[in-house]
């Protein structure tokens, strides 16, 4: 299929409500005189003589309308029919692109162990950026939010595009009910991907300012930088010896919310990645497996009968720690382990005890050890 | 040195014709791709002023379905007899649930080949004439290869009836078939 002709295919799937609300948000005129048939007319916002109409149903020639209309639109914009169409097709959706710019893959096609990471950086940035709407802090253990994860689960993988190697993520903003997290009147989804933007940009701009030690000191006070969304960045470049990453936001046109002033392009030059991952060394915490007390509940009993016809071994606790539920596998005696069914099959749900988090990265679960004073915890 | 065949050559001489008289109308006129083709439309004519007190549209887009033949013409109660090839086409060109506006233009040329073109120092010149008509709300057809449509022997197709018909798009006139 040719590039026009897909173009035209892609026009099909585009609403007309969509168009019209496209249009008055880039502010051209509705023509409210006596308009024949079942149309919207609207007057270009720069040019008294181009317009475009809008049928208000699917008529049989509906594909080659739209593409009309996209065209005198990307005439009005100096934009291209096909990034016309990409948020036409998407008008509640915000669209970021990650674009790796590599002289070794111009070819436009890359190693599959290589382009794993680029997609799998990218939904972590973005995994990353909802954690961090929930949470303002420099590190998520696990980036295990509820909410993040349905952000992602709404989320499209676009189709990559032609220019070195671009991965899109097209992210809708009326898809999830409001988080009581988020700003009034700003989708959690805007509040995500202008995150994602405006933290990158704080990175970005640290290290070309070469001051690193004071964004990591400001991270400190006021957090907005997380070390897993600066990990996500340096898995998107890895494989790559001297690549470029661009990280670019196409805002919704028709939201309510507006644009947001997080910057829409950053781009991370070759040598800036080595500063990427001192930043997010930097921002992770440093003593990680301290001993603390915890409460959580007993996710999966897993032990064995011993000698003494009784169980212990492990089990597998979801515990609350830093504001994530973390989940983290423990090896129990007996006395302990019945505690742990208890909570798993009673009426308390929750045990509190004190251990060593021992934090596993990658890992299924993190591991806790020395466990002691472990008991029932009663809610009030 | 490769010739096309003179089908091939009727069908270029169709397009020549299409944008000598629209571009000496002051419009475009782009070809279509293929999957447009689909759809009946060669070519696609696009006006931009204020054609008239009463438009209401300034930005005018007209789709051709263009064809050309050597055949001769015969003239029917002051209309041209014309068979059409192609019911499915036919069919798109008729509906009236065209967004776009489309009208059939027809192309006819010399029988004798070498009468086609004629060029001097002073001249180029294509001969004959083309002619235009608007299928939408043309009758049903029973046939299953095509379908004889008449054409008003008055609807030259030249730069003077194409703003005609720009000017009554504009209107947001609806053209109906008058065969």
């Amino acid at each position: 299929m040719k590039d026009r002709e897909l173009v035209e295919y892609m026009s099909t799937f585009v609403v007309p409500t969509a168009i019209r609300d496209y249009v008055k948000a880039s502010k051209w005129t509705e023509l409210s005189d006596e308009v024949k048939g079942r149309f919207w007319i609207y007057n270009s916002p720069v040019d008294e003589y181009t317009q475009v109409i809008i049928p208000k149903d699917i008529t049989s020639d509906y594909g080659r309308v739209i593409w009309e209309i996209a065209s005198r639109i990307a005439e009005v914009e100096s934009n291209t029919i096909r990034a016309v169409l990409d948020v036409l097709v998407n008008p509640y959706s915000d669209i970021l692109r990650f674009r790796i710019d590599s002289p070794d893959y111009l070819t436009g096609t890359l190693p599959v162990g290589i382009a794993s990471n680029l997609f799998d950086g990218a939904r972590k940035a973005l995994l990353a950026s909802a954690c961090s709407v929930f949470n303002k802090t420099t590190h998520h253990p696990r980036m295990s939010y509820r909410e993040a994860e349905d952000l992602l689960n709404v989320c499209k993988m676009g189709q990559t595009e032609i220019g070195s190697y671009i991965i899109k993520i097209v992210c809708p903003l009326n898809q999830l009910e409001e988080s009581p997290f988020a700003k009034e009147g700003f989708p959690f989804a805007r509040e995500a991907t202008s995150l994602l933007m405006s933290s990158s940009n704080l990175l970005l701009t640290n290290i070309e300012e070469d001051s690193i030690d004071a964004l990591v000191d400001s991270q400190k006070e006021t957090p907005i930088l997380s070390s897993n969304l600066c990990d996500a960045i340096l898995q998107m470049n890895s494989g790559f010896d001297r690549s470029s990453l661009s990280i670019s936001a196409l805002w919704a046109p028709v939201a309510k919310c507006g644009k947001p002033e997080s910057p829409t392009l950053l781009n991370f030059k070759p040598e800036y990645f080595p500063k990427v991952a001192e930043v997010s060394s930097l921002l992770k915490p440093q003593n990680t497996n301290k001993t603390d007390t915890f409460v959580g509940t007993v996710e999966k009993m897993l032990g064995t009968t011993g000698s003494e016809d009784r169980r212990s071994g492990d089990v597998v606790i979801a515990v609350l720690t830093e504001g994530e539920s973390v989940t983290a596998r423990a090896n129990l005696n007996y006395d302990d382990y019945h505690t742990a069914w208890q909570a798993h099959d009673g009426d308390v749900k929750y045990v509190t005890f004190t251990a060593k988090l021992v934090r596993k990265p990658g890992k299924s679960a993190d591991v806790l050890e020395e466990i002691t004073n472990f008991k029932l915890f009663r809610t009030q | 040195m490769g010739m096309l065949p003179s089908t091939e050559i009727e069908s270029e001489l169709s397009y020549a014709y299409l944008h000598t008289v629209a571009s000496n109308a002051g419009m475009t006129c782009s070809l279509s791709t293929r999957q447009v083709d689909n759809l009946g439309i060669d070519a696609t004519i696009r006006a931009k002023g204020l054609f008239s007190p009463t438009s209401l549209l300034r930005d005018v887009t007209l789709d051709i379905q263009l064809k050309a033949t050597s055949d001769a013409y015969t003239i029917v109660d002051k209309r041209i007899a014309y068979f059409f090839k192609g019911i499915n086409i036919y069919n798109k060109l008729r509906s009236p649930h065209n967004a776009v506006p489309q009208i059939l233009v027809v192309l006819y040329l010399p029988e004798n080949q070498t009468k086609w073109v004629k060029w001097s120092p002073e001249s180029l010149v294509l001969r004959d004439c083309a002619w235009w008509v608007s299928l939408n709300g043309a009758p049903e057809s029973s046939n299953s290869s095509g379908q004889t449509v008449y054409i008003p022997e008055k609807q030259h197709f030249n730069s003077d009836s194409l703003q005609k018909i720009i000017c009554r798009l504009s209107r947001q006139e609806e053209i109906l078939y008058e065969g």
